[in-house]
């Protein structure tokens, strides 16, 4: 791309200059100071970007404008520049494009100070390693494309770094900076999730902790009853220490009077002390004999009491048999034996009734007898006085007198009968007359007569009877006197009986018999009172007997001795059995005290479910009396008990202490577990990590992207550094070379890629690390040279003003510069502003091809370089 | 001919774990948040009761490491129970979440709980009408990481049933820590019929026939997690054929809102604000929609707002980023809150950027801007220079790629999330390199 034409109508110095057919190679502009060479190399400068507003440039007479006609690839455009406003562009078919476009879109400032740099700014050069923002741009821009961009890329990082690290530090740590509170954050809620995590361990650990508690506990509890319990038997063991105290006194009595070493005992297993077995045999004979004990003891009194009426009666009956025999004696002296006399009386064979029956018989029969003999006289009498009386009296005899009667009637019915055959009424009359004559007949004779019959009949009959009744009698008394013989007999056979002697037996014979009779019912009472006697004496043996017998059975359980009964009397006897009786109720009365008490113990104990479970626990065993013993076999003295029992209150005191505290351990395990069990502990630990790490999160972002632009700009540097050094300072190296004569041998960028700097090193192998060490000379040497190289790498190429910067370069350095000038021109169209008449020479002697123009006071004039040299000279 | 039976494949519940929601304050959403878990499976369990399911498969991670407590041990109790009481069967192996789970259960589980050894491959027959109708093998993990390859021990008598194999893996040859195995691997144990697999979050189907497939959670925990949730339920017919689908169950989900400003004429926040409404609101009816043919219904959605594109509102952006963050928040948290369902903001992301008129041109014309373009997209594709930028972003981003192994205080950046940054990074050079003509 080159300027055609330039008409320049108002800028600065220049009004209405017209700079026609300009070359498209090199265009040397000669003038002296203030001809405008500075004004027209910032005319070029801002051509295609625009107009600053400020006064870097020079002031317009009214209004700027300048009009450029340019040809890039073979292209026309025509540019106009109106005031301040931007570049106008259009191409041959009026199109408007823009100056970016054709300047390669080249930002401003890389353009401006590559293709249009002065000799001022050059001079600025120097401080570039003063590390100036301005001059660090410069340094980017000689670097190459973007460097106008990458100048601002070593204080970008920094920014960025800066606020990276004011997010996460230098290295990112999560628990440095901005991530620090978040950081602690999450740490404390991991802690508190970690806690709450070691919550089910915890649980677990609980649960268990609760069943061993709970276990202790019940343990406790249990041991609690237990001593509950003790202490409970002790208490009732206090309370009946007194009676068993009497129960085991009375036992050990008991056991003295046990017979020992017999055992009837058939219970193997029960391996007791033979008096012990002694002694619960002779309590179990007590018990099953209690009642006949009881019964004999009772019956003692009375059988001592009969015995003596025994006694007494046997001797009563002795008297009373004594008092008879005299009596006997006395009634009938001729007995010997007066009782066997008695005895052999039969008197049964005499019945009182009967002998004086016979008695009275006797007597009766003599008076009967006497008055049947009188009245057989008397009869006698009567007998012969009727016999008289009879023969007085005459009659007619009735049944004659009824058997005329009888035929007449018979007359009548024969005649009656006789009228039925023959009719005729008079013989009915007939036979009627016939029967009434027989009716009086019979009525006027048959009455008297039979009167007269009768009184005789009567009289003859009475004469019969008395015949007869003499016949009675003469019989009754045959009959009377053979029962009085028969009478007689048998008195005489009584008064036999009776061992009566005496003829005039009759006379007392029952007096006699009545004596007789009374010693015989007394002696018999007598009899009957000895047998009574006896049969009491064989029933009070026989009690005596069972006594005996219970004192022999009880003697094989009793160590005592007892008078086993030998033959004795009754008296004797019974005395040594109520003795040893005695004796065994003692013992009895001792066993019953004793199972009394022990019962009345037992029932004690056995009434409260307490003392049972009580004893139950403490040995195990059904007998709780057994175990109350025991219990009491424990302690020597009620003291002893007492002393114990405050133990054991001190121990249930311990205990319920423990128990308390347990159960206070086991609430607060439960409540704890309770706790965990419905913990949200994890939940809020990781809501919190949540909202934390979040909050983290953005911040990690944050600084990740401020990090990545550190890091991208860095690298976007350090890259297009990289990319200077191999595709412009290598070419910079060559022609910084070639100016210098080949003294400068090598230019580099600084192993520090974020200080702006070259590094140069000399043909001797002199390295010069910073510009600053450089001479003016060769700093500017230098800066061309990387210009150069910069200039060439932009395509297409662009036109270049160069404003005298080569005025400090000695005259060799000058024309080596000015012969790479003219080689480069073959490629750009290059401006060259200079006052120096030896650079025109030397560009006239390096090429021909040299456009020459004059500038005088800001009037552009076509020139040679002879007629440039000569204004140039002079 | 088989029975024909039915199940649900399930894993990776991390029963407990809190959702990522951002709230501490609100009770309700807590109470939503924080029942999320639950709910999904309680949702589960009336899933399988109302499908009359056989069984449920868990394949691994029922519980989370970090979350582990009795409470959740008691849920999960109670829901056991729940199903033994309909006769459903429950076969668990533990995952490197909850390795040698059995042991480390608080209370006694019913006896339809399964777990499976984490000593070697065992195999349980699953019984139906008296008859042998399926096989249900699988293996724990012993501990948090596992490197045994396990699958090779997967081997099933026969073919005469439906043979299940739980297996918890990363599906990675490569790695070690969650059974070493690939797919083809699998494949070879040819009597298996069915491959359930967990660890992966997202529901997946790696193979038709025989099926293997990742169920995916069951409820999504955080924004990485995002979209439906739930499990897969699976119907065997007695030809040994298969159907599976997938079933949403999770009564929260996990979005991500972008909002680009690039191309829109912004003057003022409360432009923005009615932007973000509008596409708030926008998601808002989409659920609703969904929620109409969905028996297990979102409660609500857990967003973030990614806002980025040059703007003109950076500015404003920029100022005070934290408080206008807060302000977002607030306001958009407090429309939502009586909305069914709602959209919980979780927060707001702002990438934005400057505005810049030149933009075009710059990109067209500016070598610098190209060479940064360059230099991005080598850095992301550079293995060399993507460690060494890794490195720049210092110690908080050296967290472990699995996010189950990375701690809470450092993050893992993956490719996506690269690009995110350094495409603001690259945004801010641009802005402050070339965006800014003095």
């Amino acid at each position: 791309m080159y300027y055609k034409n330039l008409y320049i109508r108002d800028f600065g110095i220049f009004n209405n200059q017209n700079l026609n057919n300009i070359s498209k190679n090199l265009v040397v502009i000669g003038g002296k100071n203030r001809a405008g060479k500075s004004s027209f190399l910032k005319l070029l400068r801002y051509l295609p970007y625009g107009l600053p507003q400020n006064d870097s440039i020079p002031p317009a007479r009214n209004q700027y404008y300048i009009e450029a006609e340019l040809e890039k690839e073979n292209k026309n455009y025509n540019l106009i520049l109106n005031g301040y406003s931007s570049p106008e562009v259009l191409d041959q078919n009026q199109e408007q494009h823009t100056a970016a476009q054709l300047f390669n879109h080249l930002d401003q400032l890389s353009y401006q100070h590559l293709f249009s740099i002065s000799l001022d700014e050059l001079q600025h050069l120097s401080k570039i390693a003063k590390g100036k923002k301005k001059e660090k741009r410069l340094f980017s821009i000689l670097l190459g494309a973007g460097f106008s961009e990458l100048v601002k890329v070593p204080e970008l990082a920094d920014k960025y770094h800066t606020n990276a690290k004011k997010i996460g530090g230098i290295l990112g740590d999560p628990a440095v900076a901005s991530f620090k509170p978040y950081y602690n954050e999450i740490k404390t809620a991991e802690e508190m999730r970690d806690q709450a995590l070691l919550e089910i361990k915890e649980f677990n650990q609980k649960r268990e902790e609760l069943q061993q508690s709970q276990e202790k506990l019940k343990q406790k509890k249990d041991k609690i009853e237990n001593l509950k319990q003790r202490y409970f038997l002790l208490d009732l063991l206090k309370n009946n220490y007194l009676e068993l105290e009497e129960i085991e006194e009375l036992k050990a009595e008991l056991e003295k009077e046990a017979a020992g070493p017999i055992n009837f005992d058939s219970d193997k297993s029960n391996q007791e002390s033979n008096t012990q077995r002694g002694l619960a045999n002779l309590l179990s004979f007590f018990k099953s004999q209690s009642k006949k004990v009881k019964k004999q003891q009772q019956n003692e009194e009375v059988l001592k009491e009969k015995i003596k009426n025994y006694q007494l009666q046997k001797v009563k009956i002795n008297n009373n048999l004594q008092v008879l025999i005299s009596e006997v004696e006395s009634l009938n002296s001729s007995w010997e034996k007066p009782l066997q006399e008695l005895e052999k009386i039969e008197t049964d064979l005499i019945q009182e009734q009967r002998l004086n029956k016979k008695l009275r018989e006797y007597k009766q029969l003599t008076a009967e007898i006497e008055k049947i003999e009188s009245d057989i006289n008397d009869l006698v009498f009567e007998i012969e006085e009727k016999n008289l009386q009879l023969k007085d009296i005459k009659f007619k005899m009735p049944e004659t007198i009824l058997k005329r009667s009888y035929m007449i009637i018979a007359l009548a019915v024969i005649t009656l009968s006789t009228s039925f055959f023959v009719d005729y009424s008079q013989i009915t009359y007939l036979a009627i007359i016939f029967a009434l004559t027989a009716f009086i007949y019979y009525s006027s004779n048959y009455k008297s007569s039979k009167l007269n019959k009768e009184r005789t009949d009567k009289i003859k009959n009475e004469i019969k009877s008395e015949k007869k009744k003499r016949k009675v009698l003469k019989q009754q008394l045959k009959i009377k006197i053979d029962q009085l013989t028969e009478t007689e007999a048998d008195l005489e056979n009584y008064a036999h009986i009776l061992g009566i002697t005496e003829a005039d037996y009759l006379e007392f014979i029952d007096s006699y018999f009545g004596e007789i009779k009374e010693k015989k019912r007394r002696y018999r009472e007598l009899k009957v009172e000895e047998r009574d006697n006896k049969e009491k004496r064989k029933e009070l043996e026989e009690n005596l007997k069972q006594l005996n017998d219970l004192i022999f059975n009880a003697a094989v359980y009793c160590s005592h001795d007892f008078n086993t009964t030998a033959e004795m009397n009754l008296i004797n006897k019974s005395q040594t059995i109520f003795k040893d009786f005695n004796i065994l109720v003692d013992i009895w009365t001792l066993s019953e005290e004793y199972l009394s008490k022990k019962s009345q113990l037992e029932y004690i104990l056995k009434s409260s479910d307490k003392i049972k479970n009580a004893l139950n626990e403490k040995n195990g065993e059904e007998d709780y009396y057994q175990s109350f013993i025991s219990l009491y076999g424990e302690f020597s003295s009620m003291t002893a008990v007492e002393e114990r029992k405050r133990e054991l209150s001190e121990q249930l005191n311990f205990f319920k202490e423990e128990k308390s505290s347990l159960e206070e351990k086991i609430t607060t395990l439960k409540n704890r577990i309770d706790d965990l069990s419905s913990s949200s502990k994890i939940e809020k630990a990781q809501q919190k990590i949540d909202q934390a790490q979040n909050n983290l999160e953005k911040k990690a972002r944050n600084y990740a992207v401020n990090k990545s632009v550190n890091f991208i700009l860095k690298k976007l540097r350090s890259r297009m550094i990289e990319k200077a050094e191999k595709e412009l300072l290598e070419p910079a190296s060559e022609i910084l070379s070639r100016i210098s004569s080949q003294y400068y041998t090598d230019l580099k960028t600084p192993a520090d890629l974020d200080q702006s700097d070259f590094k140069v090193i000399t043909e001797n192998g002199k390295v010069f690390n910073s510009v600053q060490q450089l001479s003016r000379g060769s700093l500017e040497q230098l800066f061309l040279a990387v210009r150069i190289s910069r200039i060439r790498e932009i395509k297409p190429a662009l036109p270049l003003v160069l404003d005298d910067s080569l005025v400090n370069f000695d005259r060799s350095h000058l024309y080596n510069t000015a012969e790479i000038i003219s080689n480069l021109a073959s490629q750009h169209q290059i401006f060259i502003l200079s006052c120096h008449p030896h650079l025109v020479s030397f560009i006239s002697r390096i090429t021909d091809s040299a456009q020459y123009w004059k500038l005088e006071e800001g009037k552009f004039e076509l020139s040679d370089q002879e007629k440039l040299l000569d204004h140039l000279s002079y | 001919m088989v029975q024909s039976i039915k199940f649900i494949h399930t894993a990776d519940i991390h029963l407990a774990k809190e959702l990522s929601s951002n709230s501490l304050s609100n009770h309700k959403l807590e109470n939503i948040f924080s029942r999320a878990g639950k709910n999904a499976f309680e949702n589960l369990v009336k899933l399988a009761v109302s499908e009359a399911v056989d069984f449920i498969i868990i394949a691994g991670d029922l519980y989370d490491r970090e979350a582990r407590s009795i409470k959740s041990s008691r849920f999960f109790l109670k829901q056991a129970q729940q199903l033994e009481n309909q006769g459903i069967e429950i076969f668990v192996i533990s995952g490197n979440h909850d390795p040698a789970g059995v042991e480390k259960e608080v209370f006694e589980l019913p006896a339809n709980v399964h777990y499976f050894s984490s000593q070697e491959v065992e195999i349980y027959e699953y019984h139906k009408g008296g008859k042998l109708a399926a096989r249900i093998l699988g293996q724990s993990y012993r501990q948090k990481f596992e490197s045994r390859t396990m699958y090779n021990f997967y081997t099933a008598p026969d073919q005469s049933v439906f043979n299940i194999a739980l297996l918890h893996t990363a599906l990675s040859k490569d790695n070690n820590r969650y059974v070493p195995v690939n797919k083809n691997e699998l494949l070879s144990k040819t009597e298996i019929n069915y491959w359930a697999l967990g660890h992966l979050h997202q529901y997946q189907r790696v193979n038709d026939k025989p099926a293997v497939y990742f169920p995916g959670t069951l409820q999504a925990h955080n924004i990485s997690e995002q979209g439906r949730k739930g499990a897969i339920l699976v119907e065997v017919d007695s030809n040994l054929n298969t159907k599976e689908k997938f079933m949403s169950l999770a009564p929260v989900i996990f979005k991500e809102i972008k909002l680009d400003l690039e191309a829109k004429k912004l003057n003022n926040i409360t432009e923005l604000q009615q932007l973000i409404a509008k596409k708030i609101n926008n998601l808002a009816e989409k659920i609703r929609l969904q929620n109409r043919n969905q028996k297990y219904k979102i409660e609500a959605v857990i967003t973030r707002l990614v806002i980025k594109g040059r703007t003109e509102l950076h500015y404003y952006i920029e100022s005070d980023r934290e408080e206008l963050e807060e302000t977002l928040l607030e306001e958009f948290r407090a429309r939502q809150l009586n909305e069914s369902p709602f959209i919980w903001l979780h927060s707001i992301l702002f990438r934005t950027a400057n505005s810049l008129s030149n933009l075009d041109e710059l990109k067209d014309n500016n070598p610098l801007y190209q060479n940064i373009q360059d230099l991005i997209d080598e850095i992301l594709t550079d293995e060399e220079l993507n460690q060494e930028l890794l490195a720049e972003w210092g110690q908080i981003w050296q967290g472990d790629q699995n996010p189950e192994d990375r701690d809470n205080h450092r993050f893992y950046a993956d490719q996506k999330l690269q690009q995110e940054i350094l495409t603001d990074a690259e945004k801010i050079i641009i802005t402050e390199l070339i965006g800014d003509e003095d």
